[in-house]
């Protein structure tokens, strides 16, 4: 059975199908970019994986266990770690203690672990080796609400990474990024998945998606359009057609 | 000291105990309450009802006061879970009115009469007088003030912190909102529970005005002057106002006044308060100072 399975998820606003029936399979260590025009549902999948919004039917399985439905706080513990297409930091801490709050974790679940002191040494220790290697050792003293667009999204990289996550989704990392942080995220998201992690990635460059990933998944208006690797996907008529277009550039449409 | 300076300082500190537990929930995690009033009820009448018809000592009235009010604020807090932000403010407002109305309706609790008479409070075969009882509010005040400071920078601290600045990121990384979002109200119910069966033996005699939806605003008043979310400001802000309108006196009249203009005023020209992020200490250093996490 693969790592991550999503089975047949559907997710409904009112009347509005934002995810039909979508089904993938994700192999552990594998990093698969799932892309699609605006309001294609991409967003919506990762909330459903991660519990923030509840499927009307199918479910994501994730190593053998349902993710879907149920509490993020839940499956966070778990191991599903996600960053946010609008960057959600906590504005009023610290970048090192934005981290900080992540290696909570297990913590806020006793008693016992609840009032213990937060930032032990080990923590700190830790908190800033996750910020140093997605290239924010600079701004550890920094108010998070203080840092640029671009510094927000590694943040939340380290900010997810600090779950230990056996699932890491990221929506739109290189959004608001130039170029010289580009190639920073990228090299970062290869050194993750050599380190064996296995990684969904929401992206509108089109080309860095296709470039860094393992497989593609091509969703368009709630639907599954196609999947395979990334030469496949790149060249299927369907998806051209679709969403890639005659050009090169529609992929990078907004944000 | 006279007796009067020295009653201003014990109810100082009762004020300040009640702020420290406001700012727990409102000013740690973020969850706003304008009924603290209510918990405040719950703490005094426990300490009353249990002095004066069950025959409780001064020191197990008010150790018994804490966790009944610990309880009463957990099972409010469930509330918070159901109504968020401007909602929850309406709600605790009305759970204010209801506990009063139930104090002042059910023959119970006394009645408009209250409950009367409550014995002097005394630890062993020792009478505080009112020197005494003033030096007990104040250290029970700065320990409440330590006890808050420990939460702050727990892992509880953060997880309230992290709650207060954006749930859904909160749960994202593993917080669990929900269940600290009820463990705020139950702390601060003990804090309350402190300060009404401090109070109920500093009055002597409760009645259901004691605890009308002023003296919620009241403690709102001094936690936003004093500084939201830190523990100086709770107690400066409690200090502040409990000391104006008696400095001023001809302004005693027009104390609740007072305290709704100071919520107004600083809400809007100094919204970190005195000992806040941007407010007078802060400015005074001239923004030397390192700002604080997790506050
Ligand atoms: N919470 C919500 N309530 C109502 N409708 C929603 C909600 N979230 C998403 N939608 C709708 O569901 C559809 C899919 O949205 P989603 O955000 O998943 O798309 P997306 O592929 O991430 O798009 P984008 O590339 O613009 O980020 C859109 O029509 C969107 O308006
Ligand atoms: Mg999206």
């Amino acid at each position: 059975m693969s790592f991550l399975a999503a089975e047949q998820l559907s997710v409904s606003f009112g009347r509005l199908t934002a995810l039909d029936g979508v089904s993938f399979d994700v192999e552990r260590g594998q990093l698969v970019a799932v892309i699609g025009p605006n309001g294609a549902g991409k967003t919506t999948l990762f909330n459903a994986i991660a519990g923030a919004v509840r499927p009307a039917r199918g479910r994501a399985v994730l190593d053998g266990r349902v993710v879907s439905g149920r509490p993020p706080h839940r499956n966070a513990l778990a191991g599903v770690a996600r960053t946010f297409q609008v960057a959600r930091p906590f504005h009023e801490l610290t970048v090192r203690d934005n981290v900080l709050v992540g290696l909570g974790r297990a913590r806020y679940y006793r008693l016992g672990g609840l009032l213990r002191r937060a930032r032990s040494s080990a923590d700190i220790e830790r908190a800033e080796a996750l910020l140093g290697d997605v290239g924010l050792g600079e701004s550890m003293e920094r108010l998070a609400g203080e840092l640029p667009l671009g510094h927000l999204r590694l943040l939340e990289i380290a900010r997810a990474l600090a779950l230990s996550p056996r699932l890491l989704m990221l929506d739109e990392p290189a959004a608001g990024l130039r170029d010289t942080e580009e190639a920073a995220l990228e090299a970062l998201l290869r050194r993750l998945r050599e380190q064996g992690l296995t990684m969904l990635l929401v992206e509108h460059d089109v080309e860095f998606a296709l470039r860094v990933a393992d497989r593609a998944v091509v969703l368009t208006a709630g639907r599954k359009l196609a999947e395979g690797a990334p030469e496949e996907v790149r060249t299927n008529p369907e998806v051209i057609d679709a969403y890639l277009g005659t050009g090169t550039e529609a992929g990078d449409a907004t944000r | 000291m006279s007796q009067y300076v020295l009653s201003v300082i014990a109810s100082g500190g009762v004020w300040a105990i009640l702020t420290l537990s406001l700012n727990l929930i409102t000013g740690y995690a973020g969850q706003v309450s304008l009924g603290q009033a209510a918990f405040f009820a719950i703490g005094a009448y426990a300490a009353a009802m249990l002095s004066t018809r069950t025959g409780f000592g001064f020191v197990p009235a008010v150790l018994a006061a804490m966790p009944i009010t610990g309880v009463a604020a957990a099972a409010l807090g469930l509330l918070a879970l159901r109504v968020k932000d401007d909602f929850l403010v309406f709600a605790t407002i009305g759970v204010n009115f209801i506990v009063v109305a139930i104090l002042q309706y059910t023959d119970a609790f006394g009645g408009a009469q209250g409950i009367v008479a409550i014995p002097l409070p005394a630890i062993g075969p020792v009478t505080l007088q009112i020197g005494a009882y003033a030096g007990l509010v104040v250290a029970l005040a700065l320990l409440a003030g330590f006890a808050s400071r420990w939460v702050e920078r727990s892992w509880l601290g953060y997880g309230f912190a992290a709650v207060r600045q954006d749930e859904l990121a909160a749960r994202t990384i593993g917080v669990p909102a929900a269940q600290l979002k009820v463990v705020a109200f139950a702390l601060a119910g003990l804090l309350a529970g402190l300060a009404g069966a401090l109070y109920a033996y500093f009055l002597g005699n409760v009645f259901p005005q004691n605890f009308a939806f002023v003296i919620s605003i009241q403690v709102m008043a001094m936690l936003v002057l004093g500084g939201l979310g830190t523990v100086p400001g709770a107690i400066v802000g409690a200090a502040v106002l409990t000391a104006l309108p008696e400095i001023l006196r001809p302004l005693a009249d027009y104390r609740y006044t007072i305290f709704g203009l100071v919520l107004v005023i600083t809400v809007s020209f100094l919204p970190g308060g005195i000992m806040g992020h941007g407010g007078l200490g802060d400015r005074a250093l001239g923004r030397l100072r390192p700002r604080r996490a997790a506050t």
